[in-house]
């Protein structure tokens, strides 16, 4: 019987031992927790900063100075737009936009100045009137946030806005991080496996990958003293958590080794901070991160394929995923910071920013999930879509970086709006029909042809008009479900009756627990499809179930043919051996009863014959016990024959042989008989089979019913012969199971195409009804 | 997300990406605004400016740059009024020389034609040079150059990476030609450190070399006092000697474990605007603004006796940025100078971009102490010893530089070394 679970895997704990080294657990998780919050808060005033500086303040003027007359002077950065426009280095801020300059404004600070110039939204101009020593003053033009600030008014978007956009990318994932690592460090706080992922959870998020940790080791040299010691303790940690997840051990062995390399590279970086990841060179730096993370999932990989057990697979299974797509992303948004340029500062912050973060993201969704729930909600879904979007991704990129490339080629122009436009219809129109199709192509490759009812139906169709014998169906049936649906296990089970519900055809492994869906025929239950889920838990989508129903109806005929031969067959069986018991005691009966009387009697008719001459008084003696065997003998013989069909029969009728029992038995119940005096001809089976069940209940009535009362009542009705014994007893108890008696009526019900059923009354008692149909 | 959505997004994207304005750099200005805005710029912020007859150099640029097509037709009116401000600080760099310089890996000093630094992995370490090799032929001719070379050259055009230089070197009485590729980038410019003996104390002694702006140069210089300080480290050398000008943020940023919290000295402009610089929270603020070559990684140090006395060491390469270092410690005190009088400008190298990219730098403030004192001429020692290039850095043998000598003596005769 496979409907239940199998055993539980046992989980794999790695307990911290209590007391002490608990505590200090705890108490680290709590310093670190804390730290990584305290350097996201202090990087956040520094992030904003930074995002404004580069869309406002991006004037190409660096800071302000003063000179001797207290006038403010313009310090403009080498290589910005004010340079470029001939602002030179302490040139004195004479107007804006034609309006003088308070005086003493240059007392008011550096903020003052700014706040007046980059009053006004990103794109727009302003005319600065400048003027070098005592020379006349020029106007200068700037555009407020230079190019980057200039694309930002095209589309639309205030500098507010972008803000806000920018911070809610940063917070939520934080926030959402924190609440998801405090979350496992509380309902796990004994489980090493879980501390240590919650610990990197949020030295990772806040700190290594958070766009205000980055600000805030670019901005200050001081930070990058402590955050070069982060980023290593985040690095060290996801490496070591990859090699410990999910049962705490180091596994495979070869980690441990990688492992003891990365400390001695970082002990070696503490000393000479040119060697950390991160302040190589671009290409090596995203070299080294990308091997990283490579060596990491293999780890898990390997694990996957020769360590776990089925459960650790599914857990494996989510965070591996998880993590190769944070990872990609990790290096995408590495790849950016390290090679984006000024312009593509704007479409860093609308679109590869979130994308990246979104990325990030799938690692500690996937991880939480596995860990405490040790599954998924359809993560299926999630490999899904990042299979589709990711492949519409690479495909929409190349098909427009060509179309624009190669159209512009065409037109020998660059950058041309038309063609941006062009492109950009092309890849609108094909988008769609591109999705739908690699949607279905995903479709067919994870869950086969579940998307396609009617390929799968024909496909059981096909399968089924192959199959020869009614008993290759089933397993066609298992087979088709595993193969059109890729799940690991598929069963048919068949209703026979009274009797539990038995497995007659398999396909895949089972691995525990199954859903179960009825297969029907007209109306009645005659077996089931038992499916394992893909994974342990996970529930099949309505797409699935409707399917599963479908091939369960589509199957409840084939289950009923293999039923009706099974059910023919073992009648069958039944009938043979029935006949062959009744023969075998009818020639017991001959052999050892009857034959040695006549035996007996051949013998003492011998003797009476030598002694009628000269004994006849022992002759005539002997004669009398003769005759009383013979009297016995007959007494055998007709009980020989009640056995093969009931005298009274022949003698009373039905009717009157059922009164006779009723009167024979009536001894502590009360019974009555209520049946038509006269019966038409009745077939010989029909009547020896109604006699002896009506026999069969009522002796149960006597035995077991401790009833009052027992009616028998025989009748015609529609055709059919129905016999009812009702008592008033107390009726089949509750773990009632069918015994050799009942089960011989229904058989003798059975073989003469009728039906014999034994139920409790509502009001006390059972009724055993048989009904046989008569021909015409 | 539905499939419409899906769709507007990527539509907004793909415009949004090739919408991104090019960012063309603005053109640069006309030739004759270039050249009038240049000119105006020098007299308007030149320390020399009132030695400078404008009028008669504005004429006479403007005719040498008559009919100019673009800006860098002007270079050469500019360059004329360069030399007209008498500043051995001021020059120019065209557009494309602001690039990465090309080195042979070593100083030497011009007229006693010896070699005072090597640089470390540099082209001149490789090929077995040493301090105190004197130059005797370069390319086949005797060296005539400035007081000093970095380059070893003038100019850094007249060197270019695939270029060899032939080079005839003497120690002691052996003469030897060597063959130098100049390498390209910057060369590794660490403050080193070792500790000298005074009687039962110890004297650390820093060689500050010239460096311009690099993000470890203060840290790394604060790592060469942490290794030789002591309890029983009485006193300090400071050596710049060798320091031909450079970043005074990293500088003051490397020496802060001497100095005091609060205005270490200021530039006087010529139009009396005065700037401070200002030691807070560990870090060099030159007026209002926090001088990013001042950070440190890490905790700056901290000396076991800060206010111990310092002996400084200059010489005539001793050049602006590290004149300025001696006149910021007349707010701090306890020091004495030893050695030449220095070069003579302790000055703001003040630079300007002009439009095109060009870049123009002059001395444009005078250094001033914090008794508002403003430096014209050269920081005189208060002992004059003369160096001989020969014998500076003589492993084992400190007392042989004459300069370090007189400074030891004068240590050992202060309080805090037992006296």
């Amino acid at each position: 019987m496979t409907m239940d679970a199998s055993p539980p895997v046992p989980q794999e704990r790695t307990p911290f031992a209590a007391g002490a080294r608990l505590f200090l657990a705890r108490a680290l998780w709590v310093v670190v927790a804390l730290s990584a919050v305290v350097l996201f808060v202090l990087g956040l005033p520094v992030f904003i900063d930074d995002l404004q500086a580069s869309y406002v303040d991006e004037l190409g003027l660096y800071r302000f100075g003063e000179n001797g007359a207290g006038e403010v002077t313009l310090i403009p950065h080498r290589q910005g737009q004010a340079t470029r426009a001939g602002i030179m280095e302490r040139d004195v801020l004479v107007t804006v936009d034609g309006r003088p300059l308070d005086s003493g404004l240059a007392v008011k600070g550096q903020e003052a100045i700014f706040d007046l110039l980059t009053e006004g939204q990103p794109g727009s101009l302003v005319t600065l009137g400048v003027r070098t020593g005592d020379r006349q003053p020029r106007q200068v033009n700037l555009i407020r946030g230079g190019a980057a600030g200039q694309a930002l008014a095209q589309l639309g978007l205030s500098l507010d806005a972008l803000i806000a956009y920018a911070l809610t990318l940063e917070l939520l994932p934080v926030l959402g991080v924190l609440g998801l690592a405090g979350f496992i460090f509380w309902r796990r706080p004994n489980d090493r496996a879980a501390w240590l992922a919650s610990l990197i959870l949020i030295i990772a998020y806040l700190g290594g990958m958070s766009l205000p940790a980055i600000a805030l080791y670019n901005r200050e040299l001081y930070w990058q003293y402590w955050l070069d010691a982060w980023l290593s303790l985040a690095l060290g940690g996801f490496l070591l958590f990859l090699f410990l997840f999910p049962s705490g051990r180091f596994v495979p062995s070869w980690t441990r080794a990688v492992m003891v390399i990365w400390l001695g590279w970082l002990a070696v970086a503490w000393f000479v901070p040119e060697l950390y990841f991160w302040r190589l060179d671009t290409p090596i730096f995203l070299a080294a991160l990308s091997s990283l993370f490579v060596v990491g999932v293999a780890a898990q990989v390997q694990r996957y394929r020769t360590h776990s057990n089925a459960r650790q697979k599914q857990q494996t299974k989510w965070v591996v995923w998880g993590i190769a797509v944070a990872s990609i992303g990790t290096v995408i948004a590495h790849y950016f910071f390290r090679t984006g340029s000024a312009e593509m500062t704007l479409l860093a912050d609308l679109v590869v920013n979130p994308l990246t973060r979104l990325l990030q993201l799938a690692f500690p969704i996937t991880l939480a999930l596995a860990i405490w729930r040790q599954r998924l909600w359809d993560i299926d879904l999630v490999i899904n879509r990042t299979l589709v979007y990711g492949t519409l991704t690479a495909v929409v990129v190349g098909l427009y970086v060509v179309l624009v490339g190669g159209l512009g080629a065409l037109f020998q122009a660059q950058g041309n709006l038309l063609i941006a436009l062009l492109a950009t219809g092309v890849v609108a129109v094909v988008f769609q029909p591109l999705r739908q199709r690699l949607q279905r192509g995903v479709n067919r490759l994870m869950y086969g042809e579940r998307d396609d009812p009617f390929a799968a139906l024909a496909a059981l169709g096909r399968r089924l008009e192959v199959a020869a014998a009614p008993e290759a169906v089933l397993p066609v049936i298992a087979e088709t479900v595993t193969q059109t649906l890729r799940v690991p296990y598929a069963a048919v089970v068949l209703q026979t009756g009274e009797e539990a519900p038995v497995i007659v055809a398999e396909a895949g492994q089972s691995v525990g627990e199954t859903v179960s869906y009825p297969m029907r025929y007209q109306a009645d239950d005659v077996g089931a499809l038992l499916v394992a889920p893909r994974a342990p838990g996970e529930p099949f989508s309505p797409a699935d179930e409707r399917l599963l129903r479908n091939l369960a109806r589509q199957g409840g005929a084939a289950v009923q043919a293999v039923r009706l031969t099974l059910q023919l067959r073992r009648s069958r069986q039944r009938i043979v051996a029935a006949r062959e018991e009744e023969r075998r005691r009818l020639r017991r009966d001959l052999h050892d009863g009857l034959g040695p009387q006549l035996a007996s009697q051949t013998l003492g008719l011998q003797a009476v014959a030598r002694l009628m001459k000269e004994d006849p008084d022992k002759a005539q003696q002997l004669l009398t016990a003769l005759q009383g065997q013979a009297q016995e003998a007959i007494l055998d013989v007709r009980r020989l024959v009640y056995n093969l069909r009931p005298p009274a029969l022949d003698e009373l009728g039905l009717s009157g042989a059922l009164r006779e029992s009723v009167h024979r038995l009536e001894t502590v119940v009360r019974f009555t008989f209520d049946g038509p005096a006269r019966l038409p001809e009745l077939p010989a089976a029909v009547e020896v089979a109604t006699y002896r069940i009506a026999q069969e209940a009522m002796t149960n009535v006597v035995r077991h019913a401790e009833a009052q009362r027992c009616t028998v009542r025989l009748a015609l009705e529609a055709n059919s012969l129905v016999v009812e014994i009702s008592d008033d007893g107390r009726g089949l108890p509750a773990d009632f199971q069918a015994g050799v008696g009942l089960r011989s009526m229904r058989e003798r019900a059975a073989e003469l195409n009728g039906r014999c059923q034994v139920q409790s009354l509502p009001e006390g008692g059972v009724r055993v009804r048989a009904v046989f149909p008569l021909e015409e | 997300m539905s499939g419409r959505l899906l769709l507007l997004a990527l539509v907004v994207t793909l415009l949004l990406a090739a919408c991104e304005p090019g960012s063309e750099p603005a053109d640069p200005l006309p030739p004759d605004q270039y050249l009038d805005n240049a000119l105006s710029w020098l007299e308007a912020h030149s320390v020399n400016t009132d030695q400078v007859d404008w009028e008669r150099v504005r004429q006479e640029a403007q005719a040498m740059a008559a009919g100019a097509q673009e800006t860098a037709d002007t270079y050469p009116a500019i360059e004329y009024a360069l030399a007209q401000l008498d500043d051995p600080l001021a020059f120019m760099l065209r557009p494309g020389e602001v690039e990465e310089p090309v080195r042979l890996g070593f100083m030497a000093v011009y007229p006693e034609n010896v070699i005072i630094r090597v640089f470390k992995n540099g082209p001149a370490e490789a090929a077995g040079i040493q301090v105190g090799d004197r130059l005797e032929a370069l390319n086949g001719e005797p060296p005539q150059a400035d007081s000093y070379w970095q380059w070893l050259v003038k100019h850094p055009e007249d060197l270019t990476a695939d270029q060899e230089v032939q080079l005839t070197l003497r120690r002691g009485e052996q003469l030897r030609p060597v063959t130098l590729t100049p390498a390209v980038g910057e060369v590794e410019n660490r403050a080193a450190s070792h500790r000298l003996t005074v009687g039962d104390s110890a004297v650390g002694y820093l060689d500050l070399p010239n460096d311009s702006g690099s993000e470890l140069y203060p840290t790394w210089a604060q790592e060469a006092l942490r290794a030789v300080d002591g309890p029983d480290v009485c006193g300090w050398i400071i050596d710049l000697r060798r320091n031909v000008s450079g970043d005074l943020w990293s500088y003051l940023a490397a020496l802060s474990p001497f100095l005091n919290e609060g205005e270490l000295g200021g530039f006087a402009y010529t139009d009396g605007a005065r700037e401070m610089w200002t030691l807070r929270d560990d870090k060099i603020w030159w007026a209002e603004e926090e001088r990013f070559e001042s950070y440190v990684r890490g905790p700056v140090y901290r000396l076991e006796q800060p206010a111990a006395p310092v002996a400084f060491l200059i010489s005539p390469l001793t050049q602006a940025a590290p004149e300025l270092v001696v006149v910021a410690f007349e707010s701090r005190g306890n020091y004495r100078v030893f050695g030449e009088p220095s070069r003579g400008v302790p000055n703001l190298l003040l630079n300007t971009s002009f439009s095109d990219g060009a870049l123009t730098v002059i001395s444009g403030a005078r250094g001033m102490d914090v008794h508002d004192r403003v430096y014209t001429g050269p920081i005189m020692p208060d002992e004059m010893v003369e160096t001989d290039w020969q014998r500076i850095d003589r492993a084992g043998d400190p007392t042989a530089d004459a300069p370090t000598a007189a400074a030891l003596t004068w240590l050992a005769e202060q309080s805090a070394c037992g006296s």
